[in-house]
């Protein structure tokens, strides 16, 4: 697909200088003189050993470059998802053992309006309103922890209001099941009702969507990452794009689908514990 | 005041549940009562209100009720909702229909049976020990063993012993079992309501069992209560109802209840009414053979007839 946008990667890695030789030489290194049919079999036989190519701009392995991206992304990717499932869980919890007051309709109604509002929209604004304008935070770029604090809290927001409205969904489903008729009718207090009987049932759920946004996230919050000029696999994805580094779109994408194929794995994982249905023996 | 010697004592009550604009009446005015030691059957057809009556009396019905529920002479109904989670439990409980999704799938069968003890004000030790005791008294082997396992490695008779070891287990005054053998297969059923009538002979419980199977009601208990239509019809022993039935409709449940092998099934012309729009007068009318003008516009009443109480004007 990608190499369906025009532009050429050779002539891009050579500079404006090169000549029709050198161009034709690099050409050749990188394999895009070979015929389209064959070039993703050697790229895929070259996968076994990691070996991921040389980025066509930098001349650097895609491996190096995306596993020194990574931990950027990976930091923001934990920290939005922590805040998120710290605020979310509960919110929505409380959402549902208070089904129809006023309280709930806030909260629904906040996290209808978290889910809808653009990224990129949020980003600019806060950028206006704390950089710019209370000058509390940084616009951009990466070091220090207030650095965080933006794209942290854009990402989250979204989140949050997604983790609200599938946890209230959740425990407003388990709150009907006859096992809570059956706990109500041992005496035990609505405390524990909602806490050890209901709650344990509700997260089942959660905990795949948690799993499964998180997995995205390690892809690179790409509209955030760009807004906030954050080094993260999103942003290098945007440039590698830009700059026609086939390799580099390759091996980046390539590590983003393994990635998220683990988190999908240590998800599974996870379910083994809050559900005693899916342990084995 | 007499000190009368009912454990219950329901008076004219009444179940409504509210769906959207419109009222549905699925208990109305019932009164009954039962002694120390009673097993008491409601028997009924689908949709009777029998298990709206049931499961009302310890207020686990989302619908509206009126009227007075009095447990050795404490109105259920006017209690507080602490008063009524401590009547739970120890003073009533109740068995339900479906033992696999009356039981929690997370939790262990030990954390749902001990928690009955522990919110009741026992330790956890104490409460440990009557558990494994209570498994072993419902049938279950390996009681410890069992108390570690999930909801999904039983299966649905040991399930059910579960349910009814967590109902038993205070030695409550009263226990409430809604169709406790409908969801279980037929060798299944023949156990729990042998172990339900060991139970409650050793025991000496007092019992409401809910049913739409008279055989059921047969094994068990020593009174029954026939409904139709939200009210009660026919209330009186066993022995009596089932061998003398007065009201035209518990004759004709009688008929459909297999007697030798020769016996011929008269099935009842006529469907259940349809609880949103009841037939006026006596609710059974248009199914009655015996129905006459007064049974078309007036309501008959419970009225005491030949050792039971009967709700017909036919009646003889």
């Amino acid at each position: 697909m990608i190499r369906l946008i025009p532009g050429d990667p050779a002539r891009v890695l050579a500079g404006l200088m090169a000549s029709e030789e050198d161009v034709e030489l690099i050409r050749e290194q990188l394999g895009l003189n070979k015929p389209l049919y064959v070039q993703p079999f050697t790229y895929m036989a070259n996968l076994f050993t990691f070996n991921l190519g040389v980025s066509a701009r930098t001349d650097s392995p895609v491996l190096y470059e995306v596993m020194a991206r990574l931990p950027n992304t990976l930091a923001l990717a934990l920290s939005s998802t922590a805040l998120a499932v710290a605020l979310g869980v509960p919110l929505g919890v409380f959402a549902a053992s208070r089904k129809s007051s006023k309280i709930d309709t806030l909260v629904s109604t906040f996290s209808i309006v978290g889910i809808s509002l653009p990224t990129y929209w949020l980003g600019l604004i806060m950028i206006t309103v704390f950089a710019v304008e209370l000058h509390l935070l940084p616009a951009g770029g990466y070091g220090t922890p207030a650095h965080f604090v933006l794209p942290t809290i854009t990402i989250a927001l979204f989140l949050m209001a997604f983790i609200v409205k599938i946890t209230k969904a959740s425990v407003i489903d388990s709150m009907e099941k006859e096992y809570v008729v059956t706990a109500r009718s041992k005496g035990l207090t609505e405390r524990v009702i909602l806490y050890k009987h209901i709650l344990r049932n509700a997260l089942i759920p959660v905990v795949t969507i948690i799993g499964l946004q998180f997995g995205s996230l390690l892809g690179g919050a790409v509209i955030t990452e760009t807004i906030y000029a954050w080094p993260g696999l999103g942003r290098l994805i945007i440039d590698a794009i830009n700059n026609r580094d086939y390799p580099m779109v390759q091996g980046s994408i390539f590590i983003f689908a393994l990635l998220y194929a683990l988190v999908n794995l240590v998800t599974d994982l996870i379910y083994t514990i809050v559900d005693p249905r899916v342990r084995l023996g | 005041m007499l000190q009368s010697d009912k454990l219950l004592e329901v008076q004219n009550l009444r179940v409504t549940y509210r769906f959207e604009d419109k009222k549905i009446r699925a208990v109305d005015d019932v009164s009954f009562s039962i002694r120390e030691g009673d097993r008491f059957a409601i028997v009924g057809e689908s949709g009777s209100g029998k298990s709206t009556l049931g499961l009302s009396i310890v207020r686990l019905c989302p619908g509206e009720a009126s009227g007075s529920v009095r447990l050795n002479g404490i109105d259920i109904l006017k209690l507080s909702q602490e008063e009524l989670r401590k009547l739970r439990g120890s003073d009533i409980s109740v068995v339900f229909q479906d033992p696999s999704s009356a039981l929690n799938p997370v939790l262990r069968i030990g954390d749902q049976l001990i928690e009955v003890f522990t919110t009741h004000g026992y330790d956890k030790t104490e409460a440990y020990t009557r558990s494994a005791k209570l498994l072993e008294t419902v049938g279950i082997p390996e009681p410890e063993k069992r108390l570690m396992s999930y909801p999904h490695q039983l299966s649905g008779g040991m399930k059910q012993r579960v349910i009814i070891a967590m109902a038993i287990a205070l030695n409550p005054k009263l226990v409430i079992a809604d169709e406790p053998t409908s969801a279980l297969d037929v060798t299944i059923q023949a156990q729990i309501l042998k172990l339900i009538k060991e139970l409650s002979e050793t025991k000496k419980l007092s019992m409401i069992l809910i049913t739409h199977d008279i055989g059921v009601a047969a094994e068990v208990c020593n009174e029954i209560g026939i409904m139709y239509a939200g009210r009660m019809l026919e209330i009186g022993t066993f022995e009596d109802v089932f061998h003398n039935p007065k009201h035209p409709y518990t004759q004709s449940l009688m008929t459909c209840v297999p007697k030798g092998l020769k016996c011929v099934l008269k099935p009842l012309p006529g469907n259940v009414p349809d609880m949103s729009n009841l037939p006026s007068g006596c609710k059974f009318h248009p199914r009655c053979p015996y129905a006459n003008d007064k049974c078309k516009t007036i309501e008959p009443k419970l009225e005491k007839a030949d050792g039971r109480y009967v709700a017909c004007h036919a009646v003889w």
